[in-house]
C-alpha cells in the first residue's frame, strides 16, 4: 500500500514525457495518466479501513544527520483528514481535463503538462507527513496554477494570476515562519535537539511541551497567527478573500474547477493539520475571533453573490460563503463541527467544482457568462440542466444530498458551542443559518433565471444554434468552437460530471461511510483543542457538569447512526486506540 | 634559536604551504601561458578560452584532490592549518570556497566563450584579469592575517575595476569603472585605517593572535578604556567588507556599475566576488572570536602519522592534553612561528568556558563575548537593511541588469543572516555556530548557480535584442519556450520557492536564525521574501504571459548553446532543491574545521 501511495502521488509527473506535442495525443495521454491516478487514489481511499489512524505510510530519510542537525523525511501517508480530499484531487483533475478537451487549443501540451504537475502537487500536499514536504508541495501547486490562469485565462488573466500568486505566497511565507517556529520549539523538547519536521513527531513533542507548561499561550498565539496568515488567505477568510473572485472569473474552466475544488481546501486542511493539534490553546483562544470572521464571510459572500450578474462571479462568491461554513465548523471546536467542516470541504469540492465545470460548458457554447443573457435553457439543454440542478441542490444543502450532511453537522456543532459557552456566539450560529437561506436564494434565483422562463439564448451562439443541434457526434473540436455549437452535453461532458453526481448522492444518503473514516484522526488531532475550548467555558465544577450533560445530549441527538458511546468516558471521541481500551468509533458504517 | 635553524624551519613551512597552495599556482601558470599565447599565437582566437578553461579545471581538480588531506586537518596541530608562517590558513572551509571559485570559473569561462563579450584581440587580457581576480579571492578565502585580508581584497578588486570598464566603446562602461575604482579605493582606505586601529589596540595583525589577546583582556576597566578604539576599528574594517559584499549602506556603486558594465562582468561581481567577501568576513570574525572554539579531538595515532607524513610533519607532533588545554607536541613547538603557536589550543568548549574563561569577567560577559554580540548586532543590522532596501529598490526597476543589481544587494542581506547567527552563537554554542556557517556556505554555493543563470540570461537577451529593458522581453516564450522555462525556474529559485534550490538555501539560513534566537531578523527575512516576489514574478510575467511585440514575434529562436547552458543551470537548481543532502553534508564538513 505504501509503495502504491508513492506511485500514485508521482504518477502524474512521471507521465509528463508521454504528453506529446500534438493536441489530440496530449489530451489523450494526460487523460489516461489522470485516469490511472484516479483509479489508484480511489483504490487507496476505499481500501482505507474504518477506524484506522494512518494508512499506507511511506517514509524515508531526506536530509538528516547528527547533532546539530535536521531530520527531514520524505514521508507520505493517508489519514482521516486526507482520505477523501486525496482522491477528490484526482477526480476533479479528471473533470478538469475533460472540460478542457476543446476549450484549450493553444499550447495544449504545456496546458496538460501543467495540469499534471498541479495534480502531483495537490496529491502531495494532502499525503505529506513532513512539514517541509507539505510546504514544498504547497508551493509547487502555485506555480502551475499561476501559469494556467495567466496563459489560458480570460481578459484580465495576467492581473488575476499575479494577484493570486502574490496573495497566496505572501501569506504562505508567514506560514512557513510559523512552521519553522513550531519545529524549533519542538526541538527544544528533545534531548539531542534534533530539528524534526515529521508531522506526527512534531505534534507529539509539542503536546509533551504543552503538558509540561513549556508552550506558553503567548508563544502559541504568535505562531498561530503566522500560520493563520497563509491558511486564511488560502481558504479564503473574509477580509483576505479579494483575490478569489478575480482568480476564479479569469481562470480557464479547468483552473476554476481545481482552484475551488481542491486548492482552497489546503487552507482548511492546514488548520486541521497544524493549527488545532499543535497549538490547541491558541486555537481555543482565537476561536471566537475566527468564528466572527467566518460568520461575516458567510453573510458577506452570500449577499455579494446575490448581486452578481456574471455566473462565474456568483459561484466564486458563493465559495467565500461556503468556506466560511467550513471554518465555522472547525473553530466550533467540537467533534460535530469538525466532522461537518471536513465533510463540507469535500462537498464543496464536488458541488462547486461541478458548478464551475457546468459554467465552463455554457461559456463554451455561448461565449458569455452574463445571467441576463440566458433564459429557459432547461428546454434547450436538458441534460446540462439536470446536472446543474443536482449541483445546485447539493450546494444549498438539500436533505438527501451531501451538502445537507455537512451543513447540518456544522450548524449543530456551532449551536452546541454557543449553548455551552453562553457568550453570545448564538448570534453567529443564527447568522450561519441565514447564510443557508441566502445560499438557497441566490442559487435558486440563478437557476430560475438561466434555466426557466422564456427561452433566451445569447445572440452570438444563437445564430447557428439549430445547425449544430443535429449531429452532436460528428462535431470535431475546431468545428465545434467556430460553429458556436449549442447542443446538449456530449458523452465526454457527461463523463466529466457524472462521477461528481454519484458522490454527491452517495455522501448524501450514507454520510456515515465517509465520516467513519475521518473520525479517529479527527478526534485524536482535535482533542487537545476541544478540551482547551471546553475549559474556557468557566470555573470548573458547575460549568464542567453542564458541559458533560450537554455533550451527552449532543451525543444522543447526533445524527447519522452514531453508535452508543460510554458516557462520561474521556475517550469517548477517540477511536479507543490512543487511550488503550476499545470504544466503538462514534460514526460507523 | 639560531638563524640557520630558523631558516630551515621557514623553508619547510614554505615548501609545505606551497604544496597546499598548488591550485593557485596552477592559476598563476595559466595566466602566464595566456600572456605568452597572446604573444606567440595571436591569431588563434579560441585558444585563450581553452587555455583558461583547462587551467582553471586543473586548479579545480587539484583543489578537489586536496580535500581528503584537508579533512584530516582538525586532527593535526594548529601549525598544520597555518600556511606561509601563519599568513594564510588552510582549512576545509577555505577549500570549500576555493573549490566553488574554481568550479564557477570553469563554467564562467564556458559562458564567456559562448557570448564572446571581449573583442577577439582582447580575450587574453580579459581572461588574465579575471584569473588574477580569482587569485585574489582565493587569498581572501584563506586569509588569516590582516595583511592578507587587505592584499586579497586589492588583488581581487583592482582587476575587477578594469573588467568593469572593459567595453571601451561605451561611456557608461567607463563611468562604471571609475565609480567602482573610486568607491573601492575609498573603502579600502577606510578599512586600512580600521586595521591599524585594531592592530594598535590588540598588538598584532595575525587574526588568531588578536583573538587570543582579546580573550586575555579579563580586566573590565582595561577593556572599557580600549573599547572605543576597538569598536571604531571593527566598524571601519566592516566598511571594506560591506563594500565588497554590496551591503547597504555601501552599495551605491552596485546599480551603476552593473548597469554600465557588461552582464558577464556583473555575473562575476555579483557571485564569486561576493562569496569572497563573505568568507573574509567569516575569517575575520572567527579569528577575533577565537578560531578554535571547538572541542578538540585527539587524533587516532595511525591516521595521524599518515596525515602528518603527507604534510612533512614529524610524527611526534601529535598534540597532548595537559590540564584541560591541548598543546602541540614537542616537535610542533619547535616548528612553529611564535605568532602561531600559543594561540592554537586554548580550549574553549562549552564546559570549560564556564569554569575558565567566564569566571573573571564582569556581568556583561567577557570581552570576546561582548565583541561577539557587537559584531552579531552589526552584521544583523547590515543584513536586515540590505535585504529590505535591495528588495524595495528592485521593485521599481525597468532595466533587467539594474533589477538584478538590487536583487544581489538583497541576497547579500540573506547571505549575511546565517553569519550573524553564527557570530551570535560563536562563544555559547559552537556546534550550532558551525551549523550556521554551513548554512551560509550552502547559500553561497546555490546563489552562485542562480545568479550566474540570471546574468547569463541578461547577456543572452542583450545579444538577441540589443536591449536590457524588461518590457522588451514581452512574450519571449513564443520565441524560445525552453529558454523561457529555464529563466522562470531561475527566477522562482531566486524568490526561494520550493522545490528549487533557492528554497533550500533560504531554509537553511532561516533555520540558523531560529537557532540563534534572532527572531526579528527572521521576520524581516520572511517579509522580504514576500516583497521580492513582486519583481522576480514580474520578469516571469512579462516573458511568459504578456503578448509579444512585433519585434519579438519576428525573432529567430535562441541558439542551442544558450538554451542548453541555462537549461543545465535550471536543472541543477531543481536537482539541488530535492537532493540537497550531499551538498549540505559537504558544507557541514567544511564548516566543521573552524
Amino acid at each position: 500500500m505504501s509503495t502504491l501511495l508513492l506511485v500514485t502521488v508521482f504518477l502524474p509527473v512521471l507521465g509528463l514525457p508521454l504528453v506529446g506535442r500534438r493536441r489530440e495525443s496530449a489530451r489523450l495521454a494526460s487523460l489516461l495518466i489522470v485516469t490511472a491516478t484516479l483509479l489508484l487514489s480511489g483504490y487507496l481511499a476505499f481500501a482505507f479501513p474504518a477506524g484506522a489512524g494512518e494508512f499506507a505510510v511511506w517514509e524515508t530519510s531526506w536530509v538528516g544527520g547528527r547533532f546539530p542537525g535536521v531530520d527531514l523525511r520524505l514521508g507520505l501517508g493517508l489519514d482521516g483528514l486526507s482520505v477523501w480530499i486525496f482522491p477528490l484531487s484526482s477526480l476533479l483533475t479528471f473533470t478538469a481535463i475533460l472540460v478542457s478537451w476543446h476549450a484549450v487549443d493553444r499550447g495544449a501540451t504545456s496546458f496538460y503538462r501543467l495540469l499534471l504537475i498541479l495534480l502531483t502537487g495537490m496529491l502531495g500536499v494532502f499525503a505529506a507527513r513532513d512539514v517541509l514536504l507539505f510546504y514544498v508541495f504547497f508551493e509547487a501547486t502555485l506555480i502551475p496554477l499561476f501559469f494556467l490562469i495567466g496563459m489560458w485565462g480570460h481578459e484580465e488573466r495576467r492581473y488575476a494570476a499575479v494577484k493570486f500568486f502574490l496573495f497566496t505566497l505572501a501569506g504562505s511565507v508567514l506560514t512557513f515562519l510559523g512552521l519553522l517556529a513550531l519545529a524549533i520549539y519542538s526541538a527544544q523538547s528533545q534531548p539531542q535537539g534534533v530539528l524534526t519536521f515529521s508531522i506526527p513527531h512534531l505534534t507529539e513533542n509539542l503536546m509533551r511541551l504543552r503538558a509540561n507548561g513549556q508552550l506558553p499561550l503567548t508563544v502559541q498565539i504568535w505562531i498561530f497567527l503566522a500560520l493563520f496568515a497563509g491558511f486564511a488567505v488560502k481558504v479564503p477568510l473574509f477580509p483576505l478573500h479579494t483575490w478569489l473572485p478575480l482568480a476564479h472569473v479569469e481562470a480557464p474552466t479547468a483552473g476554476s474547477v481545481l482552484l475551488a475544488g481542491i486548492l482552497l481546501k489546503i487552507g482548511g486542511y492546514g488548520f486541521l493539520r497544524f493549527s488545532l493539534p499543535m497549538l490547541p490553546d491558541a486555537s481555543a483562544a482565537c476561536a471566537p475571533w475566527i468564528l466572527i470572521l467566518a460568520a461575516v464571510g458567510i453573510i458577506y459572500g452570500a449577499l455579494t453573490a446575490l448581486a452578481q450578474r456574471d455566473i462565474k462571479r456568483l459561484i466564486a462568491y458563493s465559495s467565500v460563503s461556503h468556506l466560511g461554513f467550513c471554518v465555522l465548523g472547525f473553530f466550533a471546536l467540537n467533534p460535530l463541527g469538525l466532522h461537518g467542516g471536513l465533510l463540507q470541504m469535500v462537498n464543496h469540492g464536488l458541488a462547486t467544482g461541478g458548478l464551475f465545470a457546468v459554467v465552463g460548458m455554457l461559456y463554451e457554447r455561448y461565449h458569455t457568462r452574463q445571467i441576463e443573457a440566458f433564459g429557459g435553457l432547461a428546454r434547450r439543454l436538458p441534460i446540462l440542466a439536470c446536472f446543474m440542478f443536482l449541483l445546485t441542490f447539493s450546494s444549498i444543502g438539500l436533505p438527501g444530498l451531501n451538502g445537507f450532511a455537512g451543513e447540518f453537522l456544522i450548524l449543530t456543532g456551532m449551536f452546541e458551542r454557543a449553548w455551552l459557552l453562553q457568550r453570545g456566539e448564538l448570534v453567529l450560529a443564527v447568522a450561519a443559518v441565514f447564510g443557508v437561506v441566502l445560499a438557497a436564494w441566490y442559487m435558486l434565483q440563478l437557476v430560475g433565471r438561466v434555466f426557466f422562463g422564456e427561452l433566451k439564448e445569447p445572440v452570438q451562439g444563437g445564430m447557428e444554434a439549430h445547425a449544430g443541434l443535429a449531429g452532436a457526434e460528428h462535431v470535431t473540436g475546431d468545428h465545434y468552437r467556430s460553429q458556436g455549437w449549442t447542443g446538449d452535453l456530449t458523452a465526454r461532458e457527461v463523463l466529466a460530471l457524472a462521477p461528481l453526481g454519484v458522490f454527491i448522492v452517495w455522501i448524501g444518503v450514507q454520510p456515515s461511510f465517509f465520516l467513519a473514516r475521518m473520525t479517529p484522526t479527527l478526534d485524536a488531532l482535535s482533542r487537545p483543542a476541544t478540551r482547551a475550548s471546553r475549559s474556557e467555558a468557566g470555573p470548573a465544577t458547575a460549568a464542567a457538569e453542564a458541559v458533560d450533560a450537554a455533550e451527552r445530549v449532543a451525543n444522543r441527538r447526533s445524527a447519522f447512526g452514531r453508535a452508543q458511546t460510554t458516557e462520561g468516558d474521556p475517550c469517548r471521541y477517540s477511536a479507543g486506540i490512543a487511550c488503550g481500551h476499545q470504544n466503538p468509533p462514534p460514526f460507523t458504517d | 634559536m639560531n638563524l640557520l635553524h630558523w631558516i630551515g624551519q621557514l623553508e619547510g613551512d614554505a615548501y609545505r604551504s606551497l604544496r597546499l597552495f598548488a591550485p593557485e599556482g596552477l592559476v598563476c601558470a595559466t595566466m602566464l601561458l595566456l600572456l605568452l599565447s597572446r604573444m606567440l599565437l595571436p591569431s588563434r582566437r579560441r585558444l585563450p578560452y581553452w587555455l583558461a578553461f583547462v587551467g582553471v579545471f586543473a586548479a579545480l581538480a587539484a583543489a578537489v584532490m586536496q580535500w581528503p588531506f584537508f579533512a584530516l586537518l582538525p586532527q593535526l596541530p594548529h601549525t598544520a592549518v597555518g600556511g606561509f608562517t601563519g599568513l594564510l590558513r588552510f582549512d576545509t572551509l577555505g577549500l570549500f570556497f576555493r573549490i566553488l571559485f574554481f568550479g564557477f570559473s570553469a563554467v564562467f569561462i564556458l559562458f564567456l566563450g559562448m557570448t564572446r563579450l571581449p573583442p577577439d584581440e582582447d580575450v587574453g587580457e580579459f581572461l588574465v584579469l579575471y584569473l588574477a581576480s580569482i587569485l585574489g579571492l582565493c587569498v581572501m578565502a584563506s586569509a588569516d592575517h590582516l595583511l592578507m585580508v587587505l592584499l586579497g581584497m586589492e588583488m581581487a578588486g583592482v582587476p575587477s575595476y578594469i573588467l568593469a570598464g572593459f567595453i571601451k566603446s561605451r561611456r557608461a562602461s567607463g563611468e562604471a569603472a571609475v565609480k567602482f575604482a573610486l568607491f573601492g579605493a575609498a573603502s579600502a582606505g577606510v578599512m586600512l585605517y580600521g586595521m591599524t586601529l585594531l592592530a594598535g589596540s590588540l598588538g598584532s595583525l595575525h587574526l588568531p593572535t588578536m583573538g587570543m589577546r582579546l580573550a586575555a583582556w579579563t580586566d573590565p576597566s582595561a577593556f572599557a578604556a580600549r573599547a572605543p578604539v576597538l569598536v571604531l576599528g571593527l566598524l571601519m574594517l566592516l566598511v571594506g567588507l560591506a563594500f565588497k559584499l554590496s551591503a547597504v549602506p555601501f552599495h551605491f556603486w552596485v546599480p551603476d556599475v552593473f548597469e554600465g558594465s557588461a552582464a558577464e562582468v556583473g555575473a562575476y561581481l555579483s557571485t564569486v566576488s561576493k562569496a569572497g567577501a563573505l568568507i573574509l568576513l567569516i575569517r575575520v570574525a572567527s579569528g577575533l572570536l577565537g578560531a578554535d572554539a571547538t572541542i578538540p579531538r585527539l587524533p587516532d595515532p595511525a591516521q595521524f602519522a599518515a596525515a602528518a607524513s603527507r604534510f612533512d610533519m614529524p610524527a611526534d607532533s601529535r598534540p597532548v592534553i595537559r590540564e584541560g588545554v591541548i598543546q602541540a607536541g614537542a616537535a610542533a613547538d619547535r616548528n612553529g612561528d611564535p605568532n602561531v603557536r600559543p594561540v592554537a589550543f586554548a580550549r574553549q568548549d562549552s564546559t570549560a568556558e564556564h569554569s575558565t574563561a567566564e569566571h573573571s569577567t564582569s556581568e556583561l560577559g567577557s570581552p570576546a563575548q561582548l565583541v561577539s554580540r557587537f559584531l552579531a548586532a552589526v552584521i544583523a543590522v547590515l543584513a536586515a537593511v540590505s535585504c529590505t532596501f535591495g528588495n524595495l529598490a528592485a521593485y521599481g526597476q525597468r532595466n533587467f541588469k539594474r533589477l538584478l543589481a538590487y536583487s544581489t544587494i538583497a541576497h547579500a542581506g540573506y547571505m549575511l543572516m546565517p553569519v550573524a547567527a553564527a557570530v551570535a552563537m560563536w562563544r555559547t554554542q559552537p556546534e550550532l555556530a558551525r551549523w550556521a556557517l554551513a548554512a551560509s556556505a550552502l547559500y553561497v554555493a546555490i546563489y552562485l548557480i542562480m545568479n550566474l543563470g540570471a546574468f547569463a540570461t541578461t547577456a543572452f537577451l542583450r545579444d538577441a535584442f540589443q536591449s536590457e529593458t524588461i518590457d522588451d522581453f514581452a512574450g519571449w516564450i513564443r520565441v524560445s519556450p525552453s529558454l523561457t522555462v529555464a529563466v522562470a525556474v531561475i527566477m522562482f529559485s531566486l524568490i526561494g520557492l520550493p522545490p528549487l534550490a533557492g528554497f533550500v538555501a533560504k531554509f537553511a539560513a532561516f533555520a540558523s536564525l531560529t537557532y540563534s534566537g534572532l527572531w526579528a531578523l527572521l521576520v524581516i527575512g520572511a517579509v522580504n521574501t514576500a516583497i521580492s516576489l513582486f519583481y522576480y514574478l514580474r520578469v516571469v510575467k512579462v516573458m511568459v504571459l504578456d503578448a509579444p511585440s512585433e519585434a519579438v514575434a519576428a525573432m529567430p529562436p535562441m541558439g542551442k548553446g544558450a538554451v542548453t547552458f541555462l537549461a543545465v543551470l535550471a536543472a541543477s537548481l531543481l536537482v539541488l532543491g530535492v537532493l540537497w543532502q550531499p551538498l549540505f553534508t559537504w558544507a557541514k564538513a567544511a564548516a566543521g574545521a573552524l
